[in-house]
């Protein structure tokens, strides 16, 4: 039985790590070549801490969490800093890698290259499964909070993520940061285990089984990675034997499950009812092959091969076969069971929580809830159309890309309030207006001034804040979210909580501030008609929902300027007609400006006060709608060569 | 579909049943072989593994041992810590070995150094030569692990005295891997004793493990122009060395250590190597173990690549004769019987177990000339002081 | 534990002397020459695909491996033409590498992390099956030139480096040639710009995507048969591709002349600091540590490399 718990405490060590991997590169999409190198860091820290000064295990396991943060940090930064390319990043950790263990063999304190033996051996299973079931408990934690949900953001879609706010450098370090940490706990843990470590225990193999288990498992879910990796570490000790091909197959699986199944074995779900007979089948699966295997093994000698191998098969496929059942048999119990079980528990827990929060609050010292911005002053919008000055001011806007001007000097303003088209042939320049508005390519030359104040060398991030907000003409929703979730992320309410409560779910603040976030965010999806759909991940919604939905999206950044981009592409004219009231009636609500884009004629000419028209990058044609339909330089755009009938006026 | 739900229920109850009853095994003396059979150290371990065979059928022919047959359980490490550390546990947690032959390198020994200790399964290295594997640095001895091998220390004195002595060697430089404990010690050792013997160390230079250009190192070296370069390293990076040093055109005659003895060290050198000199513990010329070469010639059709499979045949009659005297494969018995082994015939001569270091007393070193494409016996060396 | 003071150098420390340096610049421009080999192919891939070929390394590897087995395991084929089979043995590898791991996921227009991973996933199967096939043995290509050194200026330097040194930049010529003046080449550089236009424009992107994949994978072939002489031929000799990257970072990703100079750079700085002793400390065990170091004050300062162009995403 040594031997199994010994197989257990293994896997609990690798699966802390995939943990942290999942959400560096399943949740975020940061692709790390050299994780170990965190993993030795955690190790060598603890280690020594343990081994030289005599600490007690969980003072050294976080010493090494923390070394290895500060070392992620170091890392990170330069390279996530200027944006660069996942490229670099991934170049950036491999080289860190490399370079830490060459320090490591060179260090004398620690024996160098032979590395240190000797080390007590303070894992056991039992703490060992406590730190993997905290660790997961924590990353959930993480992911179910508003720092989750903006990660996960950043992953999806990092240009959409920085249209609704969210700058990327904080987070993604603070993703970087967690999987160090968890890497690093993981390396402590494997030095008290082995009792031995080297710098070359933490090289490339050891990366490449993590990364295959989160692949394996499914990037963008953590019951994945934790089944996959168990599996990594189980089956390989069933097949010693065939050693030298585990790491074969473990290439051959990255490479067969990116081009065939890039979702892994659990995709973006975790576990729950719906997927409860598939991890039960996993399970089965190894359960019964370590039965026929060990059978095999024990009877092969004995009995002589075939007639174990008689035995040995049907054995393990029973097995297999009989959990296979057992786990639908379980589904099935608690199908009826569970989910009022839960309903159950959560208003119990919420009602010791209410209760607990009017016993402390007695004196009154409740944190005021924030202004919805779905219940805006129209006595704001009021007072602000008084102003004279044009909300936004666009002079003299240039840009070229190479060769090709794309933005030849153009004029643009738009009042509070306002509703102003800006129409064109295709490749005229207007979505490159919308680009250099939010920030999204750098101008050339020109200005534009927002509220009195020139956004030329804003970061969108700022742009965002100041009250401009966008949605994109091909959708850049983030398409496993669900569209609760998506209008979430874009939700910066001043009342937030910090990092630490979101790892505990601290009820009085994270319970709290997410019920709020729930129910801005309902408010806002009923603006736009989608109340309904707001447990539908967003890539499962039908095209004209999910425009709306980026619409709701961009509402919650409670902008002053909403830029749309072709919002009735690929409508029908009834649903070209409802998105007409539904700008019609955010609008006269909130007093927000909009400057919109689009193709649909009708769309244009009914909601528009004013039009402008660019062709080739120049304003070719600006006024009331009517005035347009009739200018010859615009039908000349379109059309082309003017026809005998356009001289008709 | 019922009757087939039924019949693999069946089958499976079947199963368990069998399983709860095992037949029981059948009664031999279990001892583990961590070897290096794949990797770098392949051809000493491919060679170390058939010598172990060869001495458990020559005592099982004989009867065997406290009346039961010798099993041998072998295990391929791949000369690397970690999977060495993962044998080691399989062996003595699974597999219950009484005592574990191996391993050849001192680095794995000391990774594995924790795991036979703290389960009282005695440990006879083959050709680890580090001092660590069995002294700790306070002088005191690590409990369950010995070896069959002379120490580094006597080795590099080895190496110093012949440079000085009769190669006349002057002045001499070294190049060393500071990613192996072996050839970090070895080449400490080599420039302390050549300095004594009166000579002068020019420079040393260090490379890391894994690295196959030293051509900056050794263009430094070149500089001085030794009489001497040392090179202790394994064949492979002695290989490169000795290409890259010809290609520098430095032409100081090479020395090297025991890592060298591997005879794919001429197809991976070519003619860079011809002509130097190395230290080694066993010589295919020499007679004392004259019966054994013919024996393995006989039986496997090519010679053994020394000096590991002498070693270890050595370590298999060591620790019978050692089972013998305690009477029991008990631990703790059975290192006792180990310490006090005293003039036991081995192929090598009478080995005598200094207990205080675990090592053997009064082990000879012999040079080996690279010429020809062969290893040449030059001379023997006894133990100095 | 950690007493027994390990062995550190005995000569004193001295700035080394104008000999010593000029043989330390040769030594490192021949590694450069390596790393420069390497580099082009990797940008090669990089400039045209934007994606980071991380199996470039195992390309490298089979190269070796192939000329391993015809000159010494299956044939006895003599070098120069059993050089030319390998660069082309290696460039096939790459075209198949590409079909199987890579071909898909660029057609699905897959996010660049699935194309990393699935480089990775190649990269470490093709090294394993190595491992599990032929072996962990060392092997050394057959030597070409004897012991042959050239002397020149009081530095020696090796008749193989001088003939790799002068074969690679023919090689790298005719690339240029090839680039600049044939319909292929101007396709490429087409493709390097945008994509989507030349495919538009009525070039068949995966015949441009094969040829672009041999040319990278000969280089990666040409580079691996080289190391295989100098050094020795074993499964895990790609990684060394990882100083590769590097220098193509430090060219700049994507460029060419990037490449080569990043490579070449990268081995001078490298010999110079194994040869460094400051105090009793030899950097030359520190040299990966500086190699990374490099990268990272250069991703601070110039992120884009020397040579590097500043890529916008069109939205």
């Amino acid at each position: 039985m040594a031997y199994a718990a010994a197989v257990f405490t293994n896997s609990a060590i690798y699966i802390i790590v995939a943990l942290g991997l999942a959400i560096l590169t399943g949740y975020t999409g940061l692709f790390s070549l050299g994780h170990a190198a965190f993993m030795a860091v955690g190790a060598y820290v603890a280690a020594g801490l343990t081994y030289f000064l005599g600490w007690p295990l969980l003072p050294a396991l976080l010493a090494g969490m923390v070394a290895a943060v500060l070392l992620s940090l170091v890392v990170g930064y330069p390279t996530l800093r200027a944006k660069l390319r996942s490229d670099y990043f991934a170049i950036a950790t491999l080289g860190f890698g490399e370079a830490l263990k060459v320090i490591l063999e060179n260090l004398n304190l620690t024996q160098g290259a032979r590395g240190l033996p000797g080390i007590q051996k303070l894992t056991t299973p039992l703490n060992a499964a406590i730190f993997m079931v905290v660790t997961i408990w924590l990353c959930r934690n993480l992911l179910r909070s508003t720092y989750g949900r903006r990660l996960i953001a950043i992953g999806q879609d990092p240009v959409a993520a920085e249209m609704v706010g969210i700058r990327l450098l904080p987070y993604q370090m603070l993703s970087l940061a967690v999987s160090a940490a968890a890497a690093g706990l993981a390396g402590g843990l494997l030095a008290h285990y082995l009792t031995f470590i080297q710098p070359s225990i933490f090289g490339m193999d050891l990366s490449s089984l993590v990364t295959a288990g989160v692949v394996c498992g499914g990037m963008g879910s953590l019951t994945g990675p934790v089944v996959a990796m168990a599996l990594f570490v189980v089956v390989p000790e069933l097949f010693r034997s065939l050693a030298l091909w585990r790491l074969v197959l473990y290439g051959v699986l990255l490479v067969a499950i990116m081009n065939l199944r890039p979702r892994g074995l659990f995709g973006n779900e975790e576990l729950s009812l719906k997927n409860l007979p598939k991890l039960f089948v996993i399970a089965g699966l190894t359960v019964g092959l370590t039965v026929a295997t060990s059978l095999y093994r024990g009877y092969g000698p004995v009995w002589g091969e075939a007639l174990a191998l008689l035995l040995a098969v049907p054995a393990g496929a029973a097995t297999a076969f009989a959990i296979g059942l057992a786990g639908r048999g379980l589904t099935w119990l608690l199908a009826p069971v569970l989910p009022p079980l839960k309903a159950v528990g959560s208003r119990g827990l919420h009602s010791f929580v209410q209760a607990v929060e009017r016993t402390l609050a007695s004196g009154g010292s409740h944190l005021p809830r924030p202004a919805s911005p779905a219940a805006s002053s129209v006595a704001e919008l009021s007072a602000a159309s008084g102003a004279t000055e044009p909300l936004l001011r666009i002079r003299g806007l240039k840009k070229h890309f190479g060769g090709v001007v794309a933005v030849d000097g153009i004029d643009l303003d738009v009042g509070t309030g306002e509703i102003v088209g800006l129409i064109g042939p295709n490749g005229s320049g207007k979505t490159t207006v919308f680009n250099l508005a939010s920030g999204v390519y750098p101008v050339d030359s020109g200005s534009i001034v927002f509220e009195g104040l020139d956004l030329v060398r804003e970061s969108p991030t700022s742009i965002v804040s100041r009250g401009i907000s966008r949605t994109f003409q091909n959708i850049r929703l983030f398409s496993s979210m669900t569209a609760l979730e998506n209008v979430q992320t874009a939700l910066h309410v001043a009342e937030g909580y910090g990092l630490l409560a979101a790892f505990v779910r601290w009820p009085w603040s994270v319970w709290r501030t997410e019920q709020n976030l729930r129910d801005l965010a309902m408010e806002l999806l009923q603006v736009v008609g989608l109340d309904a759909y707001a447990p539908r991940v967003a890539r499962t919604l039908p095209y004209g929902l999910q425009r709306k939905l980026e619409i709701a999206r961009a509402l919650a950044l409670q902008p002053k300027l909403l830029l749309l981009d072709e919002p009735a592409a690929g409508m029908n004219p009834q649903e070209a007609l409802e998105l007409v009231e539904l700008i019609r009636r955010i609008r006269a609500r909130r007093g927000i400006a909009i400057l919109l884009i689009e193709h649909h004629m009708d769309v244009v000419m009914n909601l528009c006060q004013r039009i402008a028209v660019l062709n080739f990058g120049k304003k070719i044609a600006e006024g009331a709608p009517d005035q347009i339909q009739r200018d010859p330089l615009v039908l000349q755009a379109y059309l082309g060569q003017e026809t005998p009938r356009a001289a008709n006026g | 579909m019922r009757v087939q739900f039924a019949a693999r229920l069946v089958s499976f109850a079947a199963a368990v049943v069998v399983l709860a009853c095992r037949p029981g095994q059948p009664q031999t003396i279990k001892i583990g072989h961590e070897v290096a059979l794949t990797g770098p150290n392949a051809t000493w371990g491919q060679s170390e593994s058939r010598a172990v065979k060869m001495a458990v059928e020559k005592i099982n022919a004989q009867g065997g041992v406290l009346g039961k047959k010798l099993e041998i359980v072998a295990y391929d490490n791949r000369a690397d810590r970690l999977e060495a550390v993962n044998v080691a546990k399989r062996l003595v947690e699974q597999d219950k070995v009484i005592a574990i032959i191996g391993p050849g390198q001192s680095g794995v020994a000391n990774a594995i150094r924790e795991t036979n200790n703290s389960a009282k399964v005695p440990l006879i290295a083959t050709t680890a030569t580090n001092p660590k594997v069995t002294v700790n640095d306070d002088g005191s001895v690590v409990p369950y692990t010995f070896r069959t091998c002379f120490i580094d220390p006597f080795q590099g004195t080895v190496a110093a005295q012949f440079a000085s002595k009769d190669l006349n060697a002057k002045t001499a430089a070294v190049l060393y891997d500071v990613g192996d404990e072996y050839s970090q010690f070895l080449g400490k050792y080599f420039i302390d004793a050549f300095q004594k013997s009166g000579g002068k160390i020019l420079t040393s230079e260090a490379f890391r493990s894994g690295e196959l250009d030293f051509r900056a190192q050794l263009g430094k070296i070149k500089d001085g122009n030794p009489d001497v370069l040392f090179i202790p390293t394994q064949q492979k990076e002695a290989a490169l060395a000795a290409k890259q040093a010809r290609d520098l055109g430095i032409k100081s005659t090479l020395m090297g250590g025991d890592g060298w003895g591997s005879p794919d060290l001429f197809d991976l050198a070519g003619p860079a190597i011809e002509g130097s000199y190395f230290v080694n513990i066993a010589a295919l010329e020499d007679p004392a173990i004259k019966d054994f070469i013919s024996d393995y010639r006989a039986q496997y059709k090519e010679d053994p690549v020394l000096p590991n499979p002498v070693l270890a045949y050595d370590a298999v009659l060591w620790l019978s004769d050692a089972i013998k005297r305690a009477g029991t494969t008990d631990g703790p018995k059975l290192k006792e019987a180990l310490e006090q082994t005293k003039d036991l015939q081995v192929l090598t001569g009478k080995l005598t177990i200094d207990p205080a270091s675990h090592n053997p007393l009064n082990k000879p070193a012999v040079i080996q000339q690279t010429k020809d494409k062969r290893f040449v016996y030059v001379k023997t060396f006894v133990t100095a002081d | 534990m950690g007493s027994g003071a390990p062995f550190r150098g005995a000569a004193p420390p001295s700035p080394p002397g104008a000999r010593l340096l000029f043989q330390t610049l040769i030594t490192g421009l021949s590694i450069g020459a390596v790393y420069a080999l390497m580099a082009v192919g990797y940008s090669l891939v990089f400039s045209v695909l934007n994606f980071s070929n991380f199996a470039h390394g195992a390309i490298i590897t089979l190269g070796a491996y192939v000329a391993w087995a015809l000159m010494v395991h299956f044939f006895h084929i003599p070098f120069l033409p059993a050089l030319l089979l390998s660069i082309f043995g290696a460039g096939i590898l790459a075209f198949l590498n590409e079909r199987i791991a890579y071909s898909t996921l660029r057609r699905r227009r897959a996010p660049s992390l699935y194309l990393m991973i699935s480089a990775m996933g190649a990269a470490i199967a093709l090294q394993n099956i190595l491992y599990a096939t032929v072996g962990a043995k060392l092997y050394a290509l057959p030597p070409v030139f004897a012991q042959d050194v050239i002397r020149a200026g009081g530095a020696t330097i090796s008749r193989m480096d001088v003939f790799a040194f002068a074969f690679s930049v023919v090689a790298i010529s005719l690339l240029h040639l090839l680039l600049a003046y044939t319909r292929v080449g101007m396709a490429i550089r087409a493709a390097s710009h945008d994509m989507e236009m030349v495919a538009v424009l009525g070039v068949n992107l995966d015949v441009l995507v094969a040829v672009l994949f041999f040319i990278a994978g000969g280089f990666g072939g040409m580079a691996g048969v080289f190391m295989g002489v100098k050094y020795m031929v074993y499964p895990s000799m790609g990684w060394i591709t990882n100083k590769a990257y590097i220098a193509a970072v430090i060219g700049g990703l994507g460029s060419l002349p990037g490449a080569i100079v990043g490579g070449m750079l990268l081995g001078v700085l490298e010999a110079l600091v194994s040869v460094t002793v400051i105090g009793s400390v030899h950097l030359s065990t520190y040299r990966d540590v500086f190699s990374f170091g490099i990268l990272a004050v250069l991703l601070i300062v110039r992120p884009t490399g020397l040579f590097g162009r500043h890529l916008e995403e069109k939205l």
